[in-house]
Parts: C-alpha cells; sequence; structure tokens
C-alpha cells in the first residue's frame, strides 16, 4: 500500500509532550494523519500510544504542544473533553470502557449524544419533535448495530456486561461509529482475540474505511497492521521513531531495534 | 443466515390474546395484587411488635422464596408487562382505597402520609444517587430547606402552601446546586465524606441561624394547607360519616409522590436520563461521547434536591412544627437506605423502600432502643446478602421490531460462522 502525500491532513501532533512527574509518556512528538487514511500506529508496550489517544481527546493536559484537527486546524488541547467527540472524533478504549448495566443499544445511543436533545423540560414534556429524533437515533444505532451482523443487534436489549468478549471489542468500535466522527481512533481493537475474530475485525475496519471514516488504530502486534495500514508510525519512548508504508516502517533499523528487540537486530 | 428469536426482546408486540384470555389475565393480575395489599394491611395494623416481627419475617421468607424462582419471575413479569396500565389503575385504586380501611385508626394514615412523604424524598434522591451514581449522604439539608422555607414563608409572610411548596423544592434545589460546585471536584468516596460534612454543618447552622430557623425552638403553628377557605385540619363529611382529617394529607402527599414517580420515569428514560446512567457506568466513555458531565452532574444534585424540599414542604405542613432535631445524620442515613435497600434507579423499588423503612420502625417502637439495633442488623445483613437491594435495577427492554432487525441483519450482508448471541470462543 501506497502513501499519498498529497491528502489532506486531517490531525496534527506538534511538539506534543506529556510528562507523568518525571515519565516522558510522550515526547516531542509530531505527525501528521492524513484525512481518508487508515494509519496505524506501532509500538512495544508503554511506548506512549495510548498516552497520545488520551491526550487527543484532552483527558490529560499536555506539559506543552498541541493537537491540531481538521481543515480549522482546531487546537483539542484547548477543548473539554465532551465538545471533541462532536468536532468529528471518537475513540475506544484499549482496556474496555463500556457501560455495562446500559443495553447493547444505550450504549450506541449514548455515543449519539452530540446529535440528540438532552434537554431537562423536553425530557418531561416529551414533545413529538423530540420523540421522532429519538425514532430516528433508534434507527441509526440498530443500522449501526448491523454493521456486525447478528452478532450485536440480537443481543440489542441485553446488558453489555452480557456480551462475549470479543463482541464487547465490537461494542466498542460500534459505538464509534455510531457517532458519526471524521476521524475513529481504535486502541488495539483485536487485543485478546483468537485469529478468525481478529481477521473479522479487521475486516469490519475496513469496511468502515470505504464508508468513508479515516482510521487511526493502535497495534503493538506490528505483523497485524500489514496490508491494513495505508501508513504506519512506529512509537518508541514517547516519541517517533519512524514513519512510512509498512515495508518501509518494518525494515527500518531503528524499529527492529527499539521494537524487535536488540537481538533481532543483530541479525 | 441466523434468524433472531426475538422472544426475549420484544415484550409488548401486538396484543394478540381474546377477549376471554385478557378478562382472565387480568382478573388474575388483579387477585394477585388484591391478595398482597390485603397482606400489607394486616402486616401494617399488627399492634403487638413480636407479631410485627414475625410478619416481617414471613415477608422476607417470601421475598428470598420468590427470588429463587427465576422462571416464576419471568413469567409474572411478562404477565405484568401486557397488563401494564390496568395493573396501575388498581395499584392506584388500592392506594386511594388505603385509608378508608383505617377510618377509626387515623394513626395508620397519618403513617400512610408520611410514607408518601418519605417516598417524594427518596426518589429524589434516586435520581442523584440511582441514575446518576453521586453518593449523597447529606440529603437531609434538601428535606430542612423546604421544610423551613415553606414553613417561614407561612408563619412569618403569611404566603400560602400552595406556593410555599415550589418555593421549598426551589430553595432545596439551590442548596443541591450549592453542594455541586465542590463536590464534582471530587470522586466517589470523598464526594460521600463531602456531602456527609455538608450534612453536619448545615444542621449546626439549623440550630444556630435562629433568625431563620428559631434554632432548638423550631418552627411552630405552622398552618396546614388549605383551598379556598377550608383547610386540611377541617374533616371532610359525607353524610354522617366523618373522614379524619389525616386522609386529605393522605391524599396530598399520594397524588404529590405519584407525581415524582411520573417525574422519574420521564426523566430515565430520556436523553438526559441515559446520560445520567452512562456517567454512572463509565464517567470517561460517556464524556468522551459528548456527554456534560459536570452539567448534568449539577441537574442531577438539583433535581434530587428539588423533590427532597418538596417532601420537606408537605413534611412540614402535616406535622406543622419544625425542629433541627428532623434533619440530622440518621435522616439522612434513613432515606439513603430506603434507595439502597428498595434497589437504587429502579423506581418502583425505591418507593417500596421507602414505605417499608418509614413504616417497620414506626411498628417496632415497643422495642424502643432496641428497634434501631434490630433495624440497624437487617440493614447489614441485606446489604450482605442483595447488595443490589431488593429491587435491582434491571434494564427496560425496548419495543423493538423482530422483523426490521431480521431485515437489518439480512442487509448487512454478513453471514457469521458464530450463532447469534452465543459467547464466543475465547475468554481472555
Ligand atoms: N496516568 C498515568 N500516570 C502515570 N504514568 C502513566 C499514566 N499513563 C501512562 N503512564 C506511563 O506512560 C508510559 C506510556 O504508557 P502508554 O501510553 O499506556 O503506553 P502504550 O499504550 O504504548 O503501551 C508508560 O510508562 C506508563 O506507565
Ligand atoms: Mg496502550
Amino acid at each position: 500500500m501506497a502513501v499519498d502525500e498529497t491528502a489532506a491532513t486531517i490531525l496534527a501532533s506538534e511538539a506534543l509532550t506529556k510528562n507523568f512527574g518525571g515519565v516522558m509518556a510522550v515526547n516531542d512528538l509530531s505527525l501528521e494523519v492524513r484525512e481518508g487514511e487508515i494509519t496505524a500506529i506501532i509500538g512495544p508496550n508503554g511506548s506512549g500510544k495510548t498516552t497520545f489517544f488520551n491526550l487527543i481527546m484532552h483527558l490529560y493536559d499536555a506539559t506543552s504542544g498541541q493537537i491540531l484537527f481538521g481543515g480549522e486546524r482546531r487546537n483539542l488541547l484547548d477543548l473539554p473533553t465532551h465538545k471533541i467527540n462532536a468536532q468529528g472524533l471518537a475513540r475506544t478504549f484499549q482496556t474496555l470502557r463500556l457501560f455495562p448495566n446500559l443495553t447493547v443499544l444505550e450504549n450506541v445511543l449514548v455515543a449519539m449524544s452530540a446529535h440528540v436533545n438532552a434537554g431537562f423540560l423536553p425530557a418531561l414534556i416529551k414533545p413529538r419533535s423530540l420523540r421522532e429524533q429519538d425514532k430516528g437515533a433508534e434507527e441509526k444505532a440498530l443500522e449501526t448495530l448491523s454493521m456486525f451482523g447478528a452478532r450485536l443487534i440480537s443481543m440489542c436489549n441485553e446488558p453489555a456486561s452480557s456480551l462475549s468478549y470479543a463482541n464487547r471489542r465490537r461494542l466498542e468500535i460500534a459505538r464509534c461509529v455510531a457517532s458519526r466522527p471524521r476521524l475513529i481512533l481504535l486502541d488495539e481493537p483485536v487485543a485478546g482475540m483468537n485469529p478468525t475474530e481478529t481477521r473479522g475485525v479487521i475486516e469490519d475496519i475496513q469496511r468502515i474505511h470505504e464508508k468513508g471514516h479515516t482510521v487511526l488504530l493502535i497495534e503493538h502486534d506490528m505483523k497485524l497492521v500489514e496490508g491494513v495500514a495505508h501508513r504506519v508510525f512506529a512509537f518508541d519512548h514517547g516519541t517517533k521513531i519512524a514513519e512510512g508504508s509498512f515495508r518501509e516502517v518494518s525494515t527500518h533499523p531503528a524499529v527492529i531495534e527499539a521494537y524487535l528487540g536488540k537481538r533481532a537486530a543483530r541479525h | 443466515m441466523p434468524e433472531v428469536d426475538f422472544i426475549d426482546t420484544q415484550v409488548a408486540r401486538e396484543d394478540t390474546r381474546t377477549l376471554a384470555e385478557k378478562a382472565r389475565d387480568r382478573l388474575m393480575l388483579g387477585g394477585g395484587q388484591v391478595a398482597l395489599f390485603a397482606a400489607f394491611l394486616v402486616g401494617i395494623a399488627l399492634e403487638d411488635a413480636v407479631l410485627v416481627t414475625g410478619f416481617l419475617l414471613l415477608v422476607v421468607v417470601g421475598a428470598i422464596g420468590w427470588g429463587r424462582m427465576p422462571k416464576l419471575n419471568r413469567w409474572a413479569g411478562k404477565r405484568l408487562a401486557k397488563d401494564k396500565r390496568f395493573a396501575q389503575l388498581i395499584l392506584i385504586a388500592l392506594l386511594a382505597v388505603f385509608p378508608f380501611v383505617f377510618l377509626d385508626n387515623p394513626y395508620l394514615i397519618h403513617l400512610g402520609a408520611l410514607a408518601a412523604i418519605f417516598a417524594i424524598m427518596a426518589l429524589g434522591l434516586n435520581i442523584t444517587l440511582g441514575f446518576c451514581g453521586l453518593l449523597d449522604v447529606g440529603f437531609a439539608v434538601y428535606f430542612a430547606a423546604g421544610a423551613y422555607a415553606s414553613s417561614q414563608l407561612a408563619v412569618i409572610f403569611d404566603v400560602s402552601f400552595w406556593i410555599g411548596l415550589p418555593i421549598g423544592g426551589l430553595t432545596a434545589a439551590f442548596f443541591g446546586f450549592l453542594v455541586a460546585w465542590p463536590a464534582l471536584r471530587v470522586s466517589d468516596h470523598y464526594l460521600a465524606l463531602v456531602t456527609l460534612g455538608y450534612g453536619l454543618i448545615m444542621n449546626l447552622l439549623h440550630r444556630n441561624f435562629t433568625f431563620l430557623t428559631h434554632g432548638t425552638d423550631g418552627v411552630i403553628n405552622i398552618p396546614p394547607p388549605s383551598i379556598f377557605g377550608w383547610d386540611f385540619v377541617t374533616p371532610i363529611e359525607i353524610g354522617d360519616l366523618e373522614l379524619p382529617f389525616q386522609m386529605n394529607f393522605y391524599f396530598l402527599a399520594l397524588i404529590i409522590a405519584m407525581l415524582t414517580v411520573f417525574v422519574s420515569i420521564r426523566l430515565r428514560d430520556s436523553n438526559l436520563g441515559r446520560q445520567w446512567e452512562a456517567i454512572r457506568e463509565d464517567e470517561v466513555a460517556a464524556r468522551c461521547f459528548g456527554v456534560n458531565v459536570r452539567r448534568l452532574k449539577i441537574i442531577a444534585f438539583s433535581t434530587g434536591a428539588f423533590f427532597g424540599g418538596i417532601g420537606g414542604a408537605v413534611f412540614a405542613h402535616m406535622i406543622g412544627f419544625v425542629h433541627p432535631d428532623n434533619f440530622v445524620l440518621l435522616t439522612s442515613i434513613m432515606i439513603l437506605a430506603m434507595v439502597i435497600i428498595g434497589g437504587m434507579g429502579n423506581v418502583a423499588g425505591v418507593v417500596v423502600g421507602a414505605v417499608a423503612l418509614t413504616l417497620i420502625p414506626e411498628r417496632l417502637r415497643e422495642f424502643e432502643d432496641l428497634r434501631m439495633l434490630l433495624f440497624g442488623g437487617a440493614l447489614v445483613l441485606i446489604m450482605i446478602y442483595r447488595p443490589q437491594g431488593l429491587f435491582p435495577n434491571s434494564r427496560r427492554r425496548r419495543e423493538l421490531q423482530a422483523e426490521k432487525i431480521n431485515t437489518l441483519i439480512a442487509e448487512s450482508g454478513r453471514d457469521d460462522a458464530e450463532a447469534p448471541g452465543l459467547p464466543d470462543e475465547v475468554k481472555v
């Protein structure tokens, strides 16, 4: 897969640094994610991948630097977390963060918060316009769930906690898609899955991409992103050590050394 | 293509029962309700504390037995869902009949009114704690705010109860809003500590801000509510029959409690309510999906407090006397226990919790000091054996069209090897 240098930048990290009391989780990180691509971030555990996502969602304040989003190049670090989704960003969590006691359908409906009226008076009065809006949201949510065949939708009225592990991961993705983002951030979407499930989810990701979403995904198993990612960033110690096509990055000496270990580099 | 069996998900599909079947179902349902109600009447009318204890034990055994029969539970649940409206009507009718059963024992009618008042307040706390997951251990603050505001307005400024009531609620909402600001900076256990301190400090102020509260003298001679010159302590007479005036308060509190139930359900089923629950379940995830956590928590605090204040206002005008001792830590804990034991988030459960925890301690008065000990012990046991409360908050199932969902699955064009709903092989 070739790297297209003409595509517009959708997300840019500029000299981003996050210092956790001496631990430089993200260290002077600059990178650009291109609109319309599937981009993968690879890197060993502890290399700052998840922290980067947390910074994008402004769950932490950055020590320095900025994260610019979209054509307007809005600095996400100037926005509170709950306003970031409406900008066109949604994420999954490496350690699953579903709403376990809400039903599968409700999990997806919550993700559409930016698109529905959550006013106090409308909740009491329930005007017709709101009822129609809710009906529409419910249909959209079901449609999104059907993205995974019968797996999720057949459980739509069951609590999310009753889903199998793999289906929980799928629900995390469905929740993202339902919020209609331009850029979807997936944090190790296939962690803990068996090879068959992994293949399925990777196909799902490609389908999401075909529907017009830009995808930025984290994966620590480098082989998995081969043939999927148009562009790969390799992280180590909180910073980008290589960038390019999978082939370029996977053969980059710094990556082999940092990522596969010193022993591999010697061979 | 796997077809989905929606027996479980679809509750209220079209009613296909014949008239005769419907009549039979409703007769059974209504009969069951009347039987339960009769048992309740027997329980509440028992005078002897030992008998009361025996009755309670029976109830506990019954409840445990019921809980052990999930099949029966589901069956009953489905039955109930089909005739929900009907069951609600019967329930309202029974609640209306209640005071007429005890015309010669007005104290029990008074207790009924008190139970309704506590139900209003417990439903308020249920919004804060049950829906939004915010542990407020100082709920008596709002009870007091409503009681003092409406009673002092009436005593000093001669303001009508009907105006004092909403003002009492709004005053309490303001006190909820006040604590929301500092409370939202901390999380979980610390929130409990902040609200605990708030409750203690406010109770000190009740005792010492005598110009507002008359301190430990209390506010006395609070006029009863009145409508067009008729006030609530004047008994209504129907022919020769004089209805005890406690009945007036009973119906007042009952109607407000029913309104509170209505508001609770509307809120719970709204987008706002769903976002509250999302915050309760996972605040970080909720925030990442556009939920304005701060705004929603403030609304949850204020709305919950509002109903605390409404309960307080009705209480003050019913009892006619307001004293700081009404608003101590124990009061907050009782209201908290009503919500937790009833089942956080479950509206009906919280009402049952409120009624039970109002009536049981009253009926155990004979045991004197021992009663709080017994009562506390019972609470601990319930929390050990049934931490989710008597009526855990089960998810509302939506009415969805099976055909539509099957079409969606078909259109998705995915033929999954794995049967729908079956657990995946892999567990991590
Ligand atoms: N909230 C936090 N507080 C302190 N240290 C953290 C925190 N989050 C991450 N770190 C540290 O930052 C580094 C990067 O972590 P992370 O971003 O989770 O790595 P990755 O996702 O690449 O495995 C690790 O050393 C981790 O211990
Ligand atoms: Mg990580």
